[in-house]
């Protein structure tokens, strides 16, 4: 049944599929900057395209057709959930190969073995199911409008202030990110397990919160 | 008698509307038309039988299942007022995309239905006019042996040519055994022609359940001089109406007796039926 839905779900999207080839060019030119963020943000930005079928949901009435069909809420809601992970994954992959090649080109280098590798993909999915947990609710119960707005950009904007903020304070010169990927490399069964159990759970939250908020929807 | 659908004791609060505890059922074989005014309740009872609308309480059965089992939409067809397909979906898509949740599904007949009313299998739906919109969502609706179809105004906004058309395809549909409709409309002269049974609802309650001819044969126009209007006949006229040249109404068969001869009577439709109703305030 899932798979079904999310076969609904993607042809839905079909409008927004043309997007998709963009996606690397986004991940590429804003990692020149800072090569390390390419994982997370590659993350955020799927993890921004699998809200799609909430965006045609209200357009399209995307709800009143699955409800006409033989399907339960719980099972349209693991559908979405499971195409968001797919996302996710796409967003890892191909953030994991686009690091290096951005790595040549930026100014920036940074040198980080395969380790390093590991704890950005666990921040990345720990990103992911944080901002999972403030959208996805609030789309199942709301609709994509207000779950984008407060969901996704009031924490991002949130998130992006303080950083913007800590980089002004320390002058552009802190080492912290380094520091804490040298120290999460070094200690990767602790930082990047308790990460993903972190993430996890995280995940596992939302998607209950979701599954009780839509089935008290009203359509 | 069977019933494919039991409405017991149904309620639903919304802000400025209530679905006043509605009790209703739907014989198997018919066309059942549910009619009412415009925010008389007919879309909101149809969500609630669908699952779209969570009920506040009461119990609803559609053939012999609670609403709330999922599995008793494959033998469902359901047609809403307001279309919930993607504006870039072609016919093509939506097969492909809604097939896989029907085990019944029958590509042919879909295929059938589709030459049948002139729709291009090819065609975006964000092009088609609002009759091809209903005719594909009938096509949809029909081609995977759904047992009962649940229509929310289903010829509304269309010309009277291509509300003929649906109409037919009702008819064919009916033919086989077994099938019901539900058919929610305030376009009464359609049911006229089709519907055998019908649930009146009126802000939110249900004023009549039965047979289409036993509610026609129930009440009678009635028109008259000044002078020839009883005092104690007012009370029973439904939706009085004085004017310079006398009264109109309609009233109850039973209660016809004591009008003096000239007073005329006529037969009512059901469109006459809701507008007097309503101008009683029910």
């Amino acid at each position: 049944m899932i798979g079904k839905i999310i076969a609904l779900d993607w042809r839905a999207i079909k409008v927004y599929q043309k997007r998709l080839p963009l996606m690397p060019v986004f991940i590429f030119i804003i990692g020149l900057s800072m090569p390390l963020t390419v994982i997370p943000v590659s993350a955020i930005l799927f993890l921004s395209f699998s809200i799609n079928p909430f965006a045609v949901e209200e357009k399209g009435e995307l709800n009143k057709l699955y409800l006409t069909l033989p399907v339960q809420r719980k099972s349209i809601v693991a559908g979405r959930y499971m195409l968001s992970l797919i996302m996710l994954l796409c967003g890892i992959s191909l953030g994991v190969l686009i690091m290096p090649l951005v790595n040549r080109i930026s100014i920036s280098k940074w040198y980080i073995g395969i380790e390093g590798y590991i704890v950005l993909i666990s921040l990345g999915y720990l990103i992911y199911t944080i901002l999972n947990l403030s959208m996805f609710p609030i789309l199942f119960r709301l609709g994509y409008q207000k779950g984008k707005f407060w969901g996704f950009y009031l924490p991002t904007s949130f998130f992006a202030v303080i950083f913007s903020v800590y980089t002004v304070i320390s002058f552009g010169d802190s080492t912290f990110i380094l520091d804490f990927i040298v120290f999460a490399s070094k200690n990767l069964l602790l930082v990047s397990g308790c990460t993903v159990v972190l993430a996890t759970i995280l995940l596992f939250l939302s998607y209950m919160v979701s599954v009780k908020l839509y089935s008290r929807r009203d359509f | 008698m069977k019933n494919v659908i039991e409405v017991n004791n149904l309620s639903k609060r919304y802000k400025n509307f209530l679905l006043d505890n509605i009790s209703f059922t739907v014989p198997e074989g018919y066309i059942c038309g549910f009619i009412g005014q415009n925010g008389a309740g007919k879309t909101t009872t149809l969500n609630l039988i669908l699952g779209m609308a969570l009920k506040d309480s009461g119990q609803i059965k559609v053939m012999d299942k609670s609403s709330e089992d999922v599995a008793i939409k494959e033998d469902l067809g359901v047609l809403l007022d307001q279309s919930y397909f993607q504006e870039d979906w072609t016919p093509i898509d939506i097969e492909k995309a809604i097939s896989p949740f029907y085990s019944r599904w029958d590509s042919k007949t879909f295929h059938q239905y589709l030459q049948r009313f002139s729709l291009s299998p090819r065609q975006k739906f964000k092009t088609m006019s609002r009759g091809m919109r209903t005719k594909l969502g009938l096509a949809v609706t029909l081609s995977h042996d759904a047992k009962l179809l649940l229509l929310d105004e289903p010829t509304s906004g269309l010309d009277p040519v291509m509300r003929n058309e649906i109409l037919d395809i009702l008819r064919d549909y009916m033919i086989e055994e077994n099938k019901s409709v539900f058919f929610s409309t305030h376009i009464t002269s359609d049911l006229e022609k089709v519907a055998d049974y019908i649930i009146y609802i009126y802000n939110g309650r249900i004023l009549y359940s039965g047979l289409k001819d036993d509610l026609i044969d129930k009440y009678c126009l009635v028109r008259g001089g000044h002078d020839e209007l009883p005092s104690s006949k007012r009370e029973s006229i439904i939706g009085l109406r004085e004017h310079i040249g006398g009264f109109e109404g309609m009233i109850e068969v039973s209660d016809i007796g004591g009008f003096p001869s000239g007073v005329i009577t006529e037969t009512v439709s059901l469109d006459d039926i809701m507008v007097y109703m309503n101008r009683k305030g029910a």
